[in-house]
């Protein structure tokens, strides 16, 4: 209850007058709006979720002052890069691709009326020779846009050739290349093992069917492991602070490779627990911090994998995170 | 920018998120926004692209713009330009600088320029980084660029100098640990194991200077597990 009313209350938040924290975020509206919708989405039922955030477009709308999340979503697609950017009039990036199919496909958009094509072409355009992918035209190498072509590749694939644009298997060589000496994955070829980064890469392969190229995954299950600290709580990368975040980077990646009992479940809950705003709602990065809807989503979405929120609640998806009821009717597994 | 007329952030036909920005932020970016809808690459843009990014660094279509810019008035060449982007990226970090298009910025005007000439002072500031905080993994990542960048033996004896320095001052830098791996492999960990010595010399470091001074640390032990299973 304390979780939804955080929710509502975030547009009022950000409606306070010289919301610095509003300005500087404005860039990345997109996956704030999917971090939203997704955690309402795994607190109440879809039709609750669309009339409290005002997903879809319809009478009851017009009477409102905001307009629908799905037109808005519309306006941020870049004509020119062929991809959605962060916020309208962004450059096309693939981070806000994604989220802006994600946003899309739970709302059950008709992919069909999209620029499917354009989109797609986007994607392949920013593969690399290595395999690689670059986040938009300007070139930034990293395996979170791996994740991300491979994850909007698959979310369109029910209306177009899914892979066939790019070089799945050069895509896999790549993130495989980019396996660790401790068994985990960064960000690079060479790249320190950095849990959001082991997500990004597990979850690629997973949905390439790749998951075979992971040499040695007792010592990731080990490594995953290991970052459960004495508070219960899941660091990033060793000797580092507990973050309520790495819940769900450290939880996905360990459901896909069948070693979620490799944690204490109970201790990491009780972290969660700890990690939540007791009278105004939301979850924060660690006990007693302020909450923020990033943390509250991965918060949420950890308990979910835990398996820590009540049975009449939608389950999330570990690799798409996405409800598994929607990744189920796009027709992916 | 009297010529042009300035834009509004447009939120969408009604607005989502009601917004209230600070006044001098919406002054900026309403002549950003006009600069970018005159299609203009210009002095006065990059400017202005700089004032943009004081009030957010993180926004990646400002950044973009710049380098656009740079391209255009054939700055990319010029070192006394990239020595300016370069110190500008520097002073929007701060001491501890942590968004991803402050660093990405400094690669993607090496990349042109080429980063021969600028590997001394770039590893120094990223030294002063370090020292803030030795697990900046931004730091990090870019540090491993430049040096596979320029991949000169030379270079890389003095980085496993540098590895032998944290290491000795924070046992339990994992970050340090990793960079260890990447030097004492020249960067060329996929495809070449090291040779059996090398291999030895390093178990030998993991359990002399790492293991059997602090045994609970797992950084030294996962080290020699990948020596090991590399073998």
């Amino acid at each position: 209850e304390r979780h939804l009313h955080y929710i509502k209350c975030l547009a009022n938040k950000l409606d306070s007058p010289s919301s610095y924290e509003g300005a500087v975020t404005e860039h990345l509206r997109m996956s704030g709006i999917y971090w939203t919708y997704t955690a309402l989405s795994l607190l109440v039922s879809p039709s609750e979720a669309d009339k409290i955030l005002g997903v879809k477009s319809g009478p009851e709308e017009v009477t409102k002052q905001r307009p629908s999340i799905v037109d808005w979503v519309l306006l941020c697609y870049d004509k020119e890069s062929g991809g959605f950017g962060g916020n309208i009039g962004h450059d096309g990036h693939l981070l806000y691709t994604l989220s802006a199919l994600q946003i899309l496909v739970i709302a059950e958009y008709d992919l069909n009326k999209l620029n499917v094509e354009n989109i797609v072409d986007f994607v392949s355009s920013l593969q690399q020779d290595d395999g690689s992918f670059a986040g938009d035209e300007f070139g930034e190498i990293d395996t979170r846009f791996s994740y991300c072509s491979l994850s909007i590749l698959s979310l369109l694939s029910s209306v177009s050739g899914g892979f066939e644009c790019i070089d799945l298997g050069k895509a896999v060589e790549y993130i495989a290349s980019c396996q660790n000496l401790d068994g985990g994955f960064g960000s690079m070829k060479g790249a320190e093992s950095h849990a959001g980064q082991v997500f990004c890469c597990v979850g690629a392969l997973s949905i390439a069917k790749s998951l075979d190229v992971i040499r040695h995954p007792d010592l990731l299950g080990w490594w995953l492991a290991e970052r459960q600290v004495d508070s219960g709580g899941l660091n990033g990368r060793p000797e580092k602070q507990a973050d309520v975040c790495y819940s769900w980077w450290i939880l996905s990646v360990l459901s896909i490779i069948g070693r979620l009992d490799w944690i204490s479940k109970d201790k990491l809950a009780g972290f969660i627990a700890k990690a939540q705003d007791p009278d105004d709602g939301g979850i924060a990065d660690r006990p007693d911090d302020m909450p923020d809807i990033f943390h509250t989503f991965f918060g949420i979405s950890g308990l979910s994998l835990l398996g820590k929120l009540p049975k009449s609640y939608r389950t999330i998806d570990p690799v798409y995170a996405l409800p598994l009821d929607v990744v189920l009717r796009c027709g992916l597994s | 920018f009297n010529d042009l007329t300035p834009i509004l952030q447009n939120d969408g036909p009604t607005r989502v998120c009601v917004i209230q920005y600070p006044s001098s932020f919406t002054l900026a970016y309403n002549y950003m926004r006009a600069v970018w809808a005159a299609k203009e690459l210009s002095e006065r843009a990059l400017k202005l692209s700089a004032t943009c990014l004081k009030m957010n660094p993180a926004n990646y279509t400002v950044w973009n713009f710049r380098r656009q810019c740079l391209q255009f008035l054939g700055l990319s060449s010029d070192k006394i330009s990239i020595q300016n982007d370069l110190n500008l990226a520097s002073s929007l970090g701060g001491s501890n600088p942590k968004n991803y298009q402050i660093w990405y910025h400094r690669r993607a005007i090496l990349e042109i320029y080429g980063p021969r000439e600028f590997l001394d002072s770039e590893l120094d500031y990223i030294e002063k980084v370090l020292e803030e905080d030795s697990k900046n993994y931004h730091a990090w990542s870019y540090r491993q660029w430049i040096l596979m960048s320029v991949d000169e033996e030379s270079v890389w004896e003095k980085e496993m100098d540098f590895v032998c320095k944290l290491i000795k001052e924070d046992i339990r830098n994992n970050s340090a640990w990793n960079q260890r791996w990447l030097v004492s492999h020249r960067g060329k960990q996929q495809y070449q194991p090291i040779g059996l010595d090398v291999a030895r010399r390093e178990a030998d470091f993991a359990i002399d200077h790492g293991a059997m001074l602090d045994p609970y640390n797992e950084s030294p032990w996962r080290y020699l597990i990948g020596i090991l299973q590399e073998q």
